[in-house]
């Protein structure tokens, strides 16, 4: 499914990690764990296909979902007009009531999304990252800025979901999920 | 054999300065000494035009194969170039000003070579935005790609335009012609190429310099990690979850 | 195949036409620069009515900056927001370029022949080729807007990627004025057809090779992940001094 070797990232200031080498399957839940700056948004940014680590070599289903905190969504399209764009750039069947309704979005159709909320953004883009229906999620710190209700809605994503998911997260309740941990 | 031939390009290099200064002031100049500025002009511009082809080649070379040795030879050259085309532009100015009465003169080839040098600046602008290697050279090489037809159009068609030609002050027919004596036809070609022969040097060394950089920088790079967990030695894996509970 | 029918394709230009429609930002930047640059000229003509060379001329530096400082926020505001990672890992580079660059293109060309009209009105000069004139004022702003395209493509994660677009930009436009004035000074009764008919080909050819560059660009820019024989800082691939 997934398959990490001597994977090593660097900036101008020196290496952020290196040597890390990791193989997920379909069903694992690898948690990317670590302190700030330690480069778990980076590394999951290497294997989302958004960066190209400076060495090592990444095997990566074709179908890639990713959410992550500092993605942004686009202010003056709404919710179902995202969702249509993403399904016709990646070929795939739009389908904006059935996604919204999953992620408890149903209600907001028609409203900008600078109209909307953090948490409500998150949801969204969990919604896009499912859309293209992935083998492999890629979530960069999935409960942050979600309410109990979107926590719910991630820890249903994480047990039901038949992919690999690799996540990145320093809160101690979402290490339930994990199959797996890396720590960087 | 290096050296040898680093002696003998220095020994044609000197040569040439001294030739260049020996032969006879030109005849229908304001200031007749300055003819000499030929010497370094036409080679410099002829050049410049080499480098901004050979620059895109070698960016053509780059985009296909992605190698770092195409990406150094596409750096010397626009370097290189940037240089020879400065050099240009400053001896025309200098001319303009002596024999024609002004710094600037709109004259077409003048508007053109200005183009041309902007062509360069625009390269070493772009090169010096990106902190990331891999996408400044991706991003110099299509620059570099998109701006030869233009230059080439510029630098070699533009001229030769009929309104141009009637237009400019710069002779279009005098070297292809034959109308030099021999004096500054042979110390013309002389110095083309003695100062080609030099810059194939420099661009080698630029060259070899660039990846020397390229390699330090891959292989030598201050480690973050070492204060952290992630590995200086053996690899990182996974640990599963089970266990380590 | 990146082709303009393809529903990528459309989807992009739609997303593009929804987001100008909500936001207006194209529209008050063009507007307010071109109308600015009219008066500006209008000023410096008040006495004397510029010869049609001259005329042409200005219209087309008008006509290229207003595209300078309009077409390059297409490409540029998704980093800036935020967004350039979502259309990135969407993976489709080359109808996402063209997209955008169908909607530079339809901007600036309608730009282009409005600000002709109202140039053609305070100038004073006389157009004796109206088609001509208007077809050569469109087409230099299509022309503009693809080429700006082009570069802003270039430069869209480059640092002071907003000046940057424009200093990269400019002297591939540079070849734009000589083309428009070409054309435009027979549209003010200055030269034959002949010249005109070789500036509207030569526009279009300048028109349309970005189009081609394009997705090239964007593909090998915005698309990180390689195959492992093209990565350049793989050993296997390294071939050093």
């Amino acid at each position: 499914m997934l398959k990490i070797e001597n994977l090593g990232h660097r900036f101008d200031q020196g290496w952020l990690f290196r040597h890390v080498s990791a193989e997920v399957e379909s069903g694992g839940r690898l948690l990317i764990s670590g302190r700030n700056g330690s480069g778990k948004s980076t590394f999951l940014r290497s294997i989302a296909g958004l960066l190209i680590p400076r060495e090592g070599e990444i095997i990566a289903p074709e179908r890639v979902g990713y959410s992550a905190l500092d993605l942004n969504v686009y202010p003056h399209l709404t919710a179902s007009e995202h969702l249509e764009f993403s399904a016709l750039l990646r070929g795939v069947k739009p389908e904006p009531t059935k996604w919204l309704s999953q992620v408890g979005l149903e209600n907001v159709n028609g409203k900008l999304c600078n109209a909307f909320s953090t948490g409500m953004r998150a949801r969204l883009k969990i919604a896009l990252a499912l859309q293209c229906k992935p083998e492999l999620l890629i979530l960069d710190e999935p409960t942050a800025s979600l309410d109990d209700a979107g926590r719910e809605l991630i820890d249903s994503i994480m047990t039901n979901f038949g992919g690999a998911v690799v996540y990145a997260s320093n809160d101690e309740h979402d290490r339930r999920w994990a199959t797996h941990e890396l720590v960087l | 054999m290096k050296q040898i031939s680093h002696l003998l390009l220095g020994l044609a290099v000197a040569g040439m300065l001294i030739f260049t200064f020996l032969v006879p002031d030109a005849q229908l100049f304001m200031e007749p000494s300055l003819a000499r500025i030929l010497f370094t002009h036409v080679p410099c511009a002829f050049l410049a035009s080499i480098f901004i082809v050979s620059s895109a080649f070698f960016a053509g070379s780059f985009v296909r194969k992605g190698t770092d040795v195409a990406a150094a030879k596409m750096h010397a050259s626009i370097e290189l170039g940037t240089i020879f085309a400065a050099l240009t532009m400053a001896t025309g100015i200098l001319f303009s000003k002596i024999q024609w009465g002004a710094w600037w003169h709109n004259d077409p080839r003048q508007i053109s070579f200005l183009i041309v040098l902007f062509f360069y600046a625009a390269l070493m602008a772009l090169r010096g935005a990106y902190n990331d290697r891999g996408r400044m050279d991706q991003s110099t090489a299509w620059l570099s790609i998109s701006l030869v037809l233009p230059a080439i159009f510029l630098m070699f068609v533009f001229p030769r335009l009929k309104f141009v030609e009637q237009k400019s002050f710069h002779p279009t027919r005098t070297i292809p012609e034959g109308q030099l004596d021999f004096a500054y036809s042979f110390g013309l070609w002389g110095t083309l190429i003695v100062l080609g022969w030099l810059a194939l040097v420099i661009f080698s060394l630029r060259k070899r310099v660039e990846l020397a950089e390229r390699a330090l920088d891959d292989n030598y790079g201050h480690d973050e990690t070492g204060s952290r967990g992630s590995a200086l030695d053996g690899v990182v894996r996974p640990v599963a979850v089970s266990e380590k509970d | 195949m990146n082709s303009f029918f393809s529903p990528q394709v459309k989807a992009c230009l739609i997303k593009e036409w929804r987001v100008e429609a909500r936001s207006r930002q194209g529209l008050f930047v063009s507007a307010l620069f071109g109308f600015m640059a009219l008066a500006a000229v209008n000023f410096s003509t008040m006495i004397t009515v510029p010869a049609p060379g001259l005329a042409a001329g200005l219209l087309a530096v008008i006509l290229i900056f207003v595209a300078t400082v309009a077409v390059p926020r297409i490409f540029l505001a998704e980093d800036e927001q935020g967004t350039f990672d979502l259309v990135r890992q969407w993976g489709a580079s080359g109808p996402v370029f063209l997209g955008k660059a169908l909607f530079g293109a339809i901007f600036q060309g309608g730009a282009g022949f409005i600000l002709g009209l109202f140039y053609s009105g305070m100038i004073g000069v006389p157009v004796v080729n109206w088609p001509l004139f208007l077809v050569m004022s469109t087409l230099l702003g299509i022309a503009s807007s693809n080429v700006l395209c082009l570069t802003s493509t270039m430069v869209m994660t480059a640092s002071n990627r907003w000046v940057l677009a424009s200093v990269v930009g400019l002297p591939l436009l540079f070849p734009l004025i000589f083309l428009g004035i070409g054309g435009l000074k027979v549209s003010f009764g200055d030269g034959g057809m002949e010249g005109a008919y070789q500036s509207i080909a030569a526009l279009v050819g300048y028109a349309v090779v970005p189009l081609g560059l394009g997705p090239m660009v964007a593909q090998s820019l915005w698309t990180e992940r390689r195959d492992p024989g093209q990565n350049p800082d793989l050993p296997q691939n390294k071939d050093r001094l």
